[in-house]
């Protein structure tokens, strides 16, 4: 029994050290050195499965489609199967191209450098909405740096590794998360509120003016004001079109859905806007 | 004299689970909730090996966890130890004598993480949401951790002295 309890507050007085160290790293914006170790180990295997998962898919759509065909000769089968599948990889391969294409092409958001980084790993819990990119403090990359594609704001950083980590990491606030805000504007109207991550697909936008112009279909951009976590974020960044409008005429208050332009599901790429603010 | 078990097949089996994690299950969701293979994993090792590894390896698989979750590193760590220790000191025959012990466990484990999390986080979730997400987490739970505890028990044979 003595030993159990030993052994078990040994556990947890490790556990709190491991603990402690990455809060105090995260407070500052980094990403403490066990964690840095554990996403350069976790590294090579989730490259290989994201091939692999991918090329697995491309094969099953294949099937799928072909699901209802009663076929007698099994190996022709196999064969158009793989040549579809094959087909399906070189459409991916060029829409990536077409992707980084655009990429290139994107206005920059003054100040600082744009690094381009890609997603390689996605949180594990349901409650956030993050992700992790392959580039960190290395390359210039600090917390609070933006995070943008061609479509428009992704989101910012909060932890980048330690110079000295074997391979770069750095943890992406998505425009999603219930913790994320930036200040907008209605890009027809010019009318100013405060988008915020709900948790699900879309955005809600706060604080507008009960009589603000607003209609379904407008877009919303960065407006550069200071807002809370946000503020970091500069003018005219796209963050996605109205879908929804709430007017409370007994709070007086008025509101928006947003639905953000990048489409977060499907993005492989994105540009990191290093040292902006720094 | 009886060969140990090569408990140390336990490591690299939580390093794949951990890239799956982060992979393949973070993009497939059953109802907007996503499959937690690693606390599934948790639950079969303190099942199968008892309180020490149990322990050890929730300690481990909790840190990691939090450590991809990005947030509230703490609740993970103290509910995959707790699942860990307190699930080995079942003796090896309730798992070994009842083919739903694992699936059980399972879902026991799952509302555990999940008031855990619910009471260490900071976030604001609605009371609704937690509901539905342990609810639909607990279901999944129990069909998942068949094959992830069928893989541990093919691959790292329980003691003889649990049997």
């Amino acid at each position: 029994m003595r030993r159990t309890f030993v052994y078990i507050l040994t556990l947890l007085v490790v556990a709190g050290a491991l603990v402690w160290w990455q809060n105090r790293a995260s407070q500052n914006g980094r990403i403490s050195p066990p964690a840095g170790l554990m996403f350069s180990l976790l590294r090579p295997g989730q490259k290989a499965v994201s091939s692999v998962g991918g090329w697995f898919g491309d094969v099953g759509k294949a099937m799928f489609r072909r699901g209802d065909i009663i076929s007698e000769n099994e190996e022709l089968r196999g064969r158009v199967a793989d040549l579809e599948g094959q087909n399906l990889r070189l459409q991916r391969y060029l829409r990536e191209n077409e992707e980084l294409k655009s990429l290139l092409k994107t206005p920059k958001p003054p100040g600082g450098k744009s690094v381009a980084a890609q997603i390689v790993s996605f949180d594990t819990s349901e409650y956030t909405q993050r992700f992790f990119i392959n580039v960190g403090h290395r390359q210039g990359v600090q917390k609070k740096d933006i995070v943008y594609t061609a479509h428009g704001v992704v989101g910012q950083i909060v932890n980048s590794d330690y110079k000295l980590l074997p391979l770069p990491t750095s943890e992406v606030l998505l425009l999603t998360d219930r913790s994320a805000s930036i200040g907008a504007v209605i890009a027809r109207s010019g009318a100013t509120g405060v988008v915020k991550g709900t948790g699900g697909e879309l955005c809600k936008l706060e604080y507008l003016d009960f009589y603000a112009d607003v209609r379904e279909g407008d877009t919303v951009l960065s407006s550069g004001m200071v807002v809370k976590v946000g503020g970091v974020f500069p003018k005219g960044l796209v963050i996605g079109r109205v879908v929804k409008i709430e007017r409370d005429k007994t709070l007086s208050r008025l509101s928006a859905y947003v639905e953000p332009a990048v489409p977060f599901k499907s993005i492989t790429t994105v540009w990191v806007r290093a040292g902006a603010h720094s | 004299m009886q060969a140990s078990p090569p408990l140390w097949r336990i490591w690299p089996i939580l390093w794949l689970l951990l890239v799956l994690q982060t992979t393949i299950f973070a993009r497939f969701d059953i109802l907007g909730v996503h499959v937690d293979v690693v606390l599934l994993a948790v639950v079969s090792v303190a099942l199968l090996y008892g309180m020490e590894t149990g322990g050890l390896f929730g300690l481990v698989a909790g840190v990691l966890t939090g450590y991809c979750a990005g947030v509230s590193i703490g609740s993970f760590v103290v509910s995959r130890l707790v699942i860990g220790t307190g699930f080995g000191l079942f003796d090896r025959r309730f798992s070994n004598d009842n083919p739903l012990a694992a699936p059980v466990c399972a879902v026991v484990a799952t509302v555990i993480a999940q008031v855990i999390f619910g009471v260490l986080s900071p976030g604001e979730y609605g009371l609704e949401m937690w509901l539905r997400q342990t609810a639909i987490s607990a279901v999944a739970h129990a069909v998942f951790i068949w094959p992830v505890y069928w893989v541990f028990m093919r691959l790292i044979p329980t003691p003889r002295a649990f049997a």
